[in-house]
């Protein structure tokens, strides 16, 4: 870190300081009263998921004990036994498809599928949505206008009653329970990715482009070669958001792609397979391992998830 | 043919592009053209057609009935006369007074006293972030089981939980329009003496009121899209009434090939009845504070 950082956060904490001195007895009484609540409410935010994880150690038998004996589970295990997550991940599985093409998934496969689908999905929309955020940033052409006018009313009306038409239209044209279908669902590259970028795209200079008009390089060139690379950071965070956004979708998947299931898809129907074994534990299990890969990437890109989320919806 | 060439000539010089920013252009801008005017233009106005037609078994296609207003006369009648549709309507409008007269002000009370320095606001900014990033399926879930029978919270938790108002999103959103506020602008009003909800209501919520009133068009949007929540946590969407909503109730029929004029005369009605709502709240919220530049 620079000494100009360092000195800026220094100023920063002590403004903080000067403020917290200020503050009138009530203030302060305000203040804390408002932090128990907010302790209270993020401790309610993080008790389920405890609970399934203090109990997705337990055997099936030691769950019911535990529920007889009327402590609801908020318990220690005896034992940490990690048979559950192992059956979980690759012992359970559940039928899918129908016929000829009927298969057996665990939820392995269903990580499989997921990865499929979300590395796929999000690089066609991020490179959509930048080309076509590139476009209307940086060239003035006939209908430009138009074009953006349409865009931001298809994201302003809401418009029900379509889902119908949609699956018929994807069935007539071949591309129900296909990966092309999904994808052609999906990317749009005039999504918030677009309005995200092309905010991006207006602060470069032109200059840059020009500079490489001169070398020779063509509109492809400069867009590939220069404004894309220039852009890393932003198509980076872009990618980490439109992912998550994708690798939890349960609707698109489980109407268009029945035959791969993804893991939001097939979550749901392992975890009714299971409940009718009332195998508890092991159904906590599948809940936990299903958001493992979700907290690993919030937890590596907090801060970039975090800025993106307000960099995209600050103003009205 | 040569007139065509001379008027094409003169919109790339009117635009400055050369031969190459046009192929440029064509190429990368063909898919999210295309995309668009199937999946919204085609797909809308297929949809609207396909609202004044019936299914006839015997040609096994959609065909315009004598009374082409057939599908939203029935529907009309059944939001007017059967229980079980009126009340898809009544829980989808139950959805807009829970966010935005409920989630909406808590998010903003949150938020100003995340943006007062609270200690652990990084902390707390986290963790009512992270349920926001997690599968539905798994949230819903989670929340749902510790109320089951064998579960760790008793009936009256149980209501309360499922009430438990899912501020995460906003909350993030408005800390973030709240970091925005220049510093001075509230050091004038400390130097006059306001207290805080002095400075909440009179600096703070008038300068991020452009993202407060996002928020709430967001939620009354609500009312046309809410479905998975009530899908995982009550069970099935198909002839669940008792807590159906719009858009749960045509996730539950969507695959259903004879009911498409119907579905399709159902989701447009619905949004005729609801989307001059979200306009006319949308039109009102702009009218409390004016938006300002800092």
């Amino acid at each position: 870190m620079d000494a100009s950082k360092r000195e800026l956060r220094a100023r920063l904490k002590k403004v903080a300081r000067e403020q917290r001195e200020k503050r009138t007895t009530v203030q302060k009484v305000v203040l804390w009263v408002v932090f128990g609540i907010f302790v209270l409410y993020a401790v309610s935010l993080l008790i389920p998921f405890l609970w399934l994880l203090l109990n997705s150690f337990k055997t099936r038998l030691e769950f019911s004990a535990g529920v007889v004996s009327g402590n609801g589970g908020l318990s220690f295990p005896k034992e940490f036994d990690i048979s559950n997550y192992y059956e979980a991940l690759i012992g359970f599985r559940v039928r899918v498809g129908s016929g000829e093409s009927a298969r057996n998934v665990n939820l392995l496969g269903m990580f499989g599928y997921s990865i499929l689908l979300t590395a796929t999905t999000t690089f066609l929309e991020v490179f959509f949505s930048a080309a076509t955020a590139y476009i209307m940033a940086k060239y003035n052409f006939p209908g430009k206008g138009f074009i953006f006018a349409m865009v931001l009313i298809s994201m302003v009306v809401p418009i029900v009653g379509s889902l119908p038409v949609m699956y018929r239209f994807m069935g007539k044209i071949g591309l129900r329970n296909t990966l092309p279908g999904v994808w052609f669902v999906y990317v749009s590259g005039f999504g918030f990715g677009f309005l995200l970028m092309n905010a991006h795209f207006k602060g470069i200079p032109w200059t840059y482009a020009e500079a490489a008009q001169i070398d020779g390089a063509s509109h492809f060139g400069i867009f590939f070669r220069i404004m894309l690379p220039m852009s890393v950071p932003q198509l980076l965070s872009l990618a980490i958001i439109t992912a998550i956004g994708y690798w939890n979708d349960y609707a698109t998947p489980k109407i268009y792609l029945p035959s791969m299931p993804t893991v939001a898809v097939g979550l749901d129907s392992l975890t009714k397979e299971i409940q009718k074994t009332s195998d508890y534990p092991l159904m906590f299990s599948c809940m936990l391992v299903a958001i493992v890969p979700i907290l690993v990437v919030f937890a590596c890109f907090q801060k970039v998830i975090i800025s993106n989320v307000v960099a995209g919806g600050i103003k009205g | 043919m040569e007139k065509t060439k001379g008027k094409e000539h003169k919109i790339r010089r009117r635009y400055n592009l050369s031969v190459g920013a046009v192929v440029f252009i064509c190429v990368l801008l063909a898919y999210p053209v295309i995309h668009f005017l199937i999946t919204w233009v085609y797909i809308n106005s297929q949809t609207i057609a396909l609202s004044f037609t019936r299914y006839n078994p015997v040609v096994n296609d959609y065909q315009i009935p004598n009374d082409i207003f057939y599908n939203y006369k029935m529907w009309i009648d059944r939001f007017l006369h059967d229980e079980r549709y009126s009340s898809i309507l009544w829980n989808s409008a139950l959805y807009v007074p829970v966010t935005c007269g409920i989630t909406l002000p808590l998010s903003v009370v949150c938020s100003y006293f995340l943006y007062k320095d609270l200690p652990g606001k990084n902390f707390f900014k986290v963790i009512y972030f992270l349920p926001s990033i997690l599968p539905v399926v798994v949230l819903t879930m989670a929340f749902r089981l510790g109320f089951d029978t064998f579960g760790y919270v008793n009936a009256l938790l149980r209501f309360m939980g499922i009430q438990n108002p899912p501020i995460w999103y906003n909350v993030v959103l408005l800390s973030g329009a709240m970091a925005r506020i220049p510093q001075e602008l509230v050091e004038v009003g400390r130097l006059e003496g306001i207290n805080f909800t002095q400075e909440m209501t009179k600096v703070v919520i008038p300068l991020v009121w452009p993202t407060i009133v996002t928020l709430f068009t967001v939620g009354m949007n609500t009312v046309l899209t809410i479905y998975l929540q009530a899908y995982f946590l009550m069970g099935s969407a198909e002839g669940n009434f008792n807590t159906g909503t719009v858009a749960m109730y045509l996730f539950g029929n969507y695959s259903n090939q004879q009911q498409v004029p119907q579905l399709a005369a159902f989701g447009l009605l619905c949004s005729v009845i609801f989307v001059p709502f979200i306009f006319l709240g949308r039109r009102i919220m702009n009218h409390f504070f004016r938006e300002v530049d800092y």
